[in-house]
């Protein structure tokens, strides 16, 4: 009874939906108000929340009778996994970002006064457009209430053991927030298309950052996830996965600081719409690389081609309607406006332009794949790390560059100062520069790299504080801005930071015996076997000795066993230390009953996700700060 | 055309061309950082330069699985049902590779002894996924 609601109440969600956007582009053909729809999306909230409510219930009643539970659920599973399994499959996913969607509409529209209803009525059609883009794509080919009736198993196949995880139950929720919450500057974009010109420029800078900031969290703790729960102590690997995630947030980056211009100087207009529409568009295309199957990746959901070539043409049809409203939208353009090469305006462009170039390289070189097999005639191939490395460390240098001098540039034109703070970060390269290849000893370019970038950016923050330090009301008005500034670059610093000094070691290892890595005496004490609800485990003890501190540490890495599902997992277990992370994680048993382990120290390597929570309350901070007076 | 619109269609089409000419060259450059596979059928058809790292893809052979006693370094045979390949590797192992199972593994092509001396091995990632190409490769592909 309970799934068949749920069902219900989705239906209603999408009617609703459906009748918004028509009501809307009706009023449109008619050019008066017809009646405030803000209602009609509240009703779709809640109609979308008891959906949601339903499938819970049957996944907390352990309702196998449920396709979509039967094969992400299992009653031995603790009662907070069974909560999160909802958003561990491709279906519930999708209900889980549909609500989510709905939800920052419903935000959008109690927080925004718009002077006329006919405006507001507009952007409501806008973003239930995507909304019922979504919603029918999950009734019409991923119905997370499917029955397997009358025959239904006893028992549910189990949610994948990698997902049954602290951070994995909150980063799709916060990543889902991130992607969802770019549809409302999308719909103030398309919105200033038709002309609702209300401070239009400023809504997509606040929506923007708010969604960018969830994104980054989003992504830092899909990272922070795949550190320890895949068991090899890498924090990004280039996937197909975490590249659609990043292709999304580094356009909602540059819309952000193109937002802030057009804002300011009523300049870049286009350039604001255009980045709008294609941050949609690239979350869009993201969802169709992770869903159709069509790249192999890490994360696997349910895969379906089918799925895919809808989800392709639902992007197609949405980049070819917001491209409809974009160019025939008579928008005055005064782009040739008086600002000079050293303005502020100057550098927020060229690092607008370098931050898409960044995107598309990571992008295309995450389609390749598809491309060469469609040309080649179905020849397979992947493209390695070493590609991402090599073309995105040159641009994101030149991003950084751009980033640390540029805070220090002022709005329309140059002054004398600029040329000075040129000098002075001229003089800071040389002098990181050298240090860094005295001091370290090593030449490597990536870490170089790195550091070059890390002492730009701070140095245009330092001088940034510095010179106005007198003027405390400008500084706390750009709190945000410095904090996420000063995030990237402790993110920037901790990547340095862990590819040049990081140090690993595979051993084979048996009771009573000792290896050693750096300053860390490592034995094999005990090893023994473990059962849990669900699952059990072979659990091998060391013991560590931390030479510098004196401390001793146990620490427990295991190979867990999955029954229900027939899965093994690499459980690592991690020392952190202020300066470094000591990972152990354990390969196999040998026949001599030696065991195969990975020891690897991983310097500062907290940097990184610290970086990205600095950048995340920057983001909120540039929000909520921000209000008080606009 | 009005003329704002023409220039904004420039302007769009400026944007996408440079980012293309862009990815395309920096592709050529790094042409080797592209890993093409094969099975073990098209291994004997095309002879790959031994310098070029390589994917090959299969069934591990059942019976094939050899370690060399305390140690890291393992032998085994991977499949198509057709033809075979002798992989030489020395590291960790995934935790789902096992006989009989799908595998892929890098590494560089040795035609003479036809071994393959791999330095990264993936097999299945769950229980119920199988790599694309492996199946493929035992469809026949």
């Amino acid at each position: 009874m309970i799934p068949e609601v749920g069902n219900i109440f989705l239906i209603i969600s999408f009617v609703l939906a459906v009748t918004i956007f028509c009501l809307a582009s009706y009023s449109y053909y008619l050019n008066r108000e017809i009646l405030n729809l803000s209602n009609l999306v509240y009703f779709k909230f809640v109609s979308i929340l008891m959906s949601f409510i339903a499938l819970e219930i049957s996944f907390l009643s352990d309702d196998f009778s449920v396709l979509y539970v039967a094969s992400n659920s299992n009653p031995f599973l603790p009662i907070y996994y069974k909560f999160s399994a909802l958003w561990g499959g491709h279906e519930g996913s999708m209900l889980l970002f549909i609500l989510i969607l709905s939800l920052w509409i419903v935000l959008f529209s109690l927080s925004t006064n718009y002077q006329s209803v006919r405006d507001k009525n507009y952007l409501h059609g806008f973003t239930s457009l995507i909304f019922l883009s979504f919603a029918g794509f999950t009734i019409f080919t991923s119905n997370p209430f499917e029955r397997l009736l009358p025959i239904s198993p006893l028992n549910g196949t189990d949610l994948n053991p990698l997902l049954q995880d602290f951070a994995f139950t909150i980063h799709p929720p916060m990543l889902y927030l991130g992607y969802a919450g770019l549809v409302i500057p999308f719909a103030i974009a398309l919105g200033r298309c038709v002309g609702v010109m209300e401070a239009w420029a400023m809504r997509i800078k606040k929506w923007t950052t708010l969604a960018w900031s969830f994104l980054t969290l989003g992504i830092a703790l899909g990272s922070w996830w795949a550190y320890y729960e895949l068991g090899w102590g890498g924090w990004w690997f280039w996937d197909p996965v975490e590249n659609s995630s990043l292709v999304p947030w580094l356009i909602a980056t540059a819309l952000i600081h193109s937002a802030i211009v057009t804002n300011k100087r009523n300049i870049f207009i286009n350039w604001t719409i255009l980045l709008s529409v294609l941050a949609v568009i690239g979350s869009f295309i993201g969802m169709f690389l992770v869903r159709s199957g069509i790249l192999t990746s890490v994360h696997t959901f349910a895969l379906d081609p089918e799925r895919g070539l809808i989800l392709l043409m639902l992007t197609f049809l949405i980049s070819i309607y917001s491209f409809y409203l974009f160019f025939r939208a008579d928008i005055i353009s005064k782009e040739a406006a008086d600002y000079s090469f050293f303005s502020k305006e100057f550098f927020l462009l060229i690092n607008n332009a370098l931050l898409l170039i960044l995107a598309i390289v990571i992008l295309f070189g995450t389609i390749y794949p598809i491309i060469y097999d469609i040309f080649t005639g179905g020849k397979s191939i992947t493209v390695g790390a070493p590609y991402f490395n090599l073309t995105t460390v040159p641009i994101a240098f030149f991003i950084a560059f751009f980033q640390g001098y540029g805070i220090l540039t002022f709005w329309g034109k140059s002054k004398k100062d600029n040329y000075f703070y040129l000098t002075c970060l001229g003089l800071v390269f040389i002098l990181t520069f050298f240090f860094t290849y005295t001091l370290f000893n090593y030449p490597d370019i990536f870490s170089t790299a790195s550091y070059l970038m890390f002492a730009a950016i701070i140095s245009g923050l330092v001088v940034y504080i510095y010179r106005n330090s007198k003027n405390s009301i400008l500084l706390f008005n750009n709190l945000g801005m410095v904090t996420a500034h000063f995030g990237i670059a402790v993110m920037i610093l901790g990547i340095g930071v862990v590819s040049s000094f990081s140090q690993n070691k595979e051993v084979i290892i048996g009771k009573g015996e000792f290896t050693n890595l750096n300053n860390y005496n490592i034995k094999l004490v005990d090893e023994g076997k473990q059962d849990f609800s669900n699952y059990y485990a072979q659990v091998v003890q060391f013991e560590v000795l931390d030479n510098t501190t004196k401390n001793k540490i146990d620490l427990k890495p295991e190979k867990s066993f999955y029954p229900a599902s027939n899965n093994v997992m690499t459980e690592s277990d991690i020392y952190v230390s202020p300066k470094e992370d000591l990972y152990i994680s354990l390969s196999e048993k040998l026949d001599s009953g030696k065991w195969i382990a990975k020891i690897q120290i991983k310097p500062f390597v907290r940097l990184i996700w610290l970086g990205a929570l600095i950048m995340t309350i920057g983001g909120f901070l540039a929000v909520f700060r921000r209000t008080k007076y606009e | 055309m009005i003329k704002i619109r023409k220039n904004r269609l420039y302007a769009v089409l400026f944007i996408f061309g440079s980012s293309l000419l862009a990815t395309v060259l920096v592709l050529t450059a790094l042409n080797q950082n592209i890993n093409l596979f094969y099975s073990p059928s098209d291994l004997f058809a095309s002879n790959p330069s031994p310098n070029k790292s390589i994917r090959v893809g299969g069934l591990v052979q059942k019976g094939s699985l050899i370690r060399i006693p305390d140690s890291l370094e393992i032998n085994f045979t991977i499949t198509d049902l057709k033809e075979e390949v002798t992989v030489n590797y020395s590291g960790i192992l995934p935790d789902l590779f096992k006989e009989d199972a799908g595998v892929v593994a890098t590494g560089y092509y040795d035609q003479i002894n036809n071994s393959f001396q791999a330095f990264e091995i993936l097999a299945k990632h769950d229980e119920n996924y199988e790599p694309k190409e492996v199946v493929q490769a035992l469809e026949g592909k």
